[in-house]
């Protein structure tokens, strides 16, 4: 009965840490000691409390530095490509898409980003700016992703899944960094990560990062398309603080800037350019205190979107969107077996846009929630977690005529959305532990939905509005996932299993069929269509071993049915046909190998055909299929450490064809980047 | 005890592990004691309480039985076990996100 010498010194910092009166409390423990202590990622996302990854009551798959270093990736989404259960759509080297189980479209709408807790995805839509996300790479800790709605657990749009960005905490964490990258598609780019400290007591991470190219080229795009499509030029700075106010006290303060162009595949099939200027503020608090766990938060992200295309040329083509968030949780422990955590939210979320909104647009919401873990034994344990948001919807500017509604409609429209989120985790034997979970989430409709405005004649003879009577779509869960660790191999496996029942689907106006309206002119409206169901399976086993070897086989199945009114009568205006626009089968794997100054990569990924949609030629409101035959995609990355401080590496994306058609986009082709890297 | 070398930095402080007998335990000033299986016991328990010390130890029927504060089992799968009522007794308030993360009784 020995205490595993590797084990030793950090268990034994993590115990004496948190009873030393004048040092850290446990609430600012590193990530990196509890992952040396309980040898697995740890998080404290799911419930707010800090669990290992594996006793959380949630299916989530950790990312972490490791594994995106050694992906050779230079955006997120390429990143996020190896794990089983998420769909890419690589629409440009910027321009991706990202679902989790099916459910992926353009502009996808379904998915919770975060940064620190912070939501970095747009209320506009519901959609994600992936390069707008103001977070370099190399200062990434470890990358959530969280499959299956967990709107009660992480708020707003958990609608698919979530994907969690935890930075590294500058009062721990001692990031100095530079990155140079450049190769095919005349690639340049870079990143630099600064941290200061003053031990233990304050830290300050400072980045800044970037990219250019020429995107994919348009041989298989419309003139239009092509002419709409300008390359990408990228740019984001963020900074980080931290400070250890006293015992158990911590405060910080974040901001970020991010300036982005890229092409952009839009719900119409159709490519615009977009220019988004973003940026976003925080400050918080947390305080270990004798009734628990207090935190308090308040951030504001603002954006200035521009929007090119021809599409809309005539029309005032900006849209300005700001969100203000105000949070509060307790995270108190009853006794021994019990942890509650009673949470606050209030959001305050705006869109300004004379020629898509004709006004103002916007809500806001008093969110409550509630979570209960309860340890029934040492091996047993059951989440319950239940949420309800509080939505007043309001409006100002001038209505688009025809539509029958109101100023007075819309800022009468009250909301009340609850979800829910239950787990079980059963840790049957040390190396078996078992999660059934059952959940409801909720999809809000975006502020586009309830409120775009372009009047008949417009864009053609046509009213298109949105709408105050739209309702939440609903998803409704059940899972079974096992997880089985195989300490022989130094590897773990998981098993999952899940159906889901989605109500209410939202749709955007202009895949609507048209209606007369009020007043005798064609409408189209934004409106709840129907509902979907789907049902997968996930088995994965991810290892390594003492001689330098690791490995990851996975394999995930969705299989995807459609009730909905959309596309009937053989005109297709909605990208909203799940059944077939997520491909059925993926397949992943990927071995490595790292021996003294060396570290090899091989990854592949292989997917069924899918249904991807463009814009008619003939019809700009109808869509036209466009078949995406199945794929295998290589990637490889070779680094070098030439010193301690000094690595260089070249990686190939793709590099077992030249060029690939993977969606409606333009085909994706064969990328070589070289880099170096110098820590200090 | 050559696992902890010439000392364990905690925060800004270095810990100087130290063998030290049982018998003597009592009359022996120290904040953390690492207990050996077979050495935990009353004497051990009380000394360690007199001086509101931490006691570690990898023998978790001890921690059960209230003679140590802490038991870790890091024989495959890691495991901490915290006995409240053994650290109530010597003064020892843990912080709440620890206690979330360990097995309390």
């Amino acid at each position: 009965m020995k205490l595993r010498r590797s084990c030793l010194a950090p268990c034994l910092t993590i115990a004496v840490v948190t009873v030393l009166s004048t040092g850290p409390r446990a609430q600012e423990l590193d990530y990196g000691t509890l992952e040396q202590v309980f040898h697995e990622p740890v998080t404290t996302s799911a419930t707010g409390q800090p669990q290992r990854a594996s006793e959380a009551p949630v299916n989530m798959t950790i990312v972490t530095q490791d594994d995106i270093r050694r992906s050779g990736a230079t955006t997120i989404p390429d990143v996020l490509q190896y794990v089983a259960g998420v769909d890419i759509r690589r629409y440009g080297i910027a321009d991706a898409e990202v679902g989790i189980r099916g459910y992926n479209a353009a502009y996808n709408p379904r998915l919770l980003v975060l940064v620190n807790g912070r939501q970095v995805y747009s209320d506009d839509y519901g959609r994600v700016f992936w390069p707008t996300i103001p977070v370099q790479l190399a200062e990434i800790r470890q990358i959530e992703v969280i499959e299956g709605p967990n709107s009660a657990l992480y708020g707003f749009n958990a609608v698919s899944g979530v994907i969690n960005i935890i930075t590294y905490n500058p009062l721990h964490d001692r990031i100095n960094t530079v990155t140079l990258q450049g190769g095919t598609q005349h690639y340049w780019g870079g990143s630099a990560v600064a941290t200061g400290q003053i031990e233990d007591r304050a830290g300050l991470r400072i980045s800044v990062g970037g990219y250019q190219a020429q995107d994919y080229g348009p041989t298989n795009l419309s003139a239009v398309d092509a002419a709409n499509r300008q390359n990408p030029l990228i740019g984001a700075f963020n900074v980080d603080g931290r400070l250890q106010v006293a015992p158990g006290v911590q405060a910080y303060i974040d901001g970020s800037m991010s300036d982005s162009r890229f092409a952009e595949m839009t719900f119409a099939g159709s490519f615009e350019t977009n220019t988004t200027r973003a940026n976003s503020i925080r400050t918080g608090l947390s305080a270990d205190t004798p009734i628990g766990l207090l935190s308090v938060s308040a951030y504001r992200n603002g954006q200035e979107l521009s929007i090119d295309s021809s599409a809309v040329r005539g029309i005032p083509s900006w849209v300005n969107e700001s969100v203000y968030i105000v949070q509060a949780n307790d995270l108190l422990k009853l006794g021994a077996d019990h942890v509650v955590r009673v949470g606050f939210e209030y959001r305050n979320s705006a869109e300004t846009s004379p020629g898509f909104i004709g006004g103002t647009i916007g809500y806001q919401v008093f969110a409550g929630s509630l979570m209960w873990n309860w340890q029934i034994s040492p091996s047993v344990a059951l989440t319950n977690a239940v949420r309800v948001d509080e939505l007043q919807l309001r409006y100002s500017g001038n209505l688009a005529a025809g539509t029958g509604f109101t100023v007075a409609d819309y800022n009468s429209t009250n909301l009340a959305v609850p979800s829910f989120n239950s787990g079980l985790v059963v840790s049957i034997t040390p190396e078996d532990t078992v999660r059934f979970m059952i959940a409801r989430g909720v999809q809000v409709p975006s502020l586009f939905d309830f409120g775009v405005q372009i009047p008949f004649g417009a864009i053609g003879p046509v009213v298109v509005a949105g709408s105050p009577d739209v309702h939440p779509s609903t998803v409704d869960n059940i899972e079974l996932d096992y997880d089985r660790a195989l300490p022989a191999l130094d590897s773990g496996l998981r098993v999952a299993i899940f159906a889901q029942r989605n109500r209410d689907l939202i749709s955007q106006p202009f895949a609507v069929p048209p209606v007369i309206g009020p007043t005798g002119l064609p409408l189209l409206l934004t409106s709840n269509v129907g509902s979907s169901s789907a049902a997968g399976a996930q088995i994965g086993v991810k290892g390594h071993s003492d001689s330098g070897f690791r490995w990851n086989v996975s394999y995930a199945y969705v299989a995807t049915t459609d009730n909905t009114i959309l596309n009937r009568g053989g005109l297709i205006t909605s990208a909203i046909n799940y059944a077939s626009s997520a491909p059925r089968s993926v397949g992943i794997a990927g071995i490595g190998y790292t021996r003294n100054r060396w570290e090899l990569d091989l990854m592949g990924r292989w997917q069924s055909s899918y249904q991807d949609f463009r814009a008619s030629l003939n019809n700009p409101f109808l869509l036209e299929p466009v078949e995406v035959r199945n794929y295998l995609t290589l990637n490889a990355r070779a680094a070098y450490r030439l010193t301690d401080n000094f690595t260089v590496q070249v990686a190939a994306q793709q590099f077992n064809v030249s060029r690939l058609l993977q969606t409606a986009g333009p085909l994706v082709e064969r990328r070589v980047l070289f880099g170096v890297t110098a820590g200090f | 005890m050559t696992a902890l070398g010439k000392g364990l930095l905690v925060g800004g402080a270095i810990l100087t592990p130290k063998l030290v007998d049982a018998a003597v335990l009592g009359s022996t000033d120290f904040g953390l004691a690492i207990i050996a299986a077979n050495a935990n016991g009353e004497a051990v328990a009380q000394s360690v309480d007199a001086r509101h010390a931490l006691c570690v130890t990898a023998d978790r029927p001890a921690v059960q039985r209230g003679l140590c504060t802490v038991a870790i089992n890091s024989a495959g799968r890691v495991d901490i076990f915290l006995n409240s009522r053994v650290a109530q007794r010597a003064g020892i308030t843990f912080a709440t996100a620890f206690r979330m993360m360990v097995h309390e009784q």
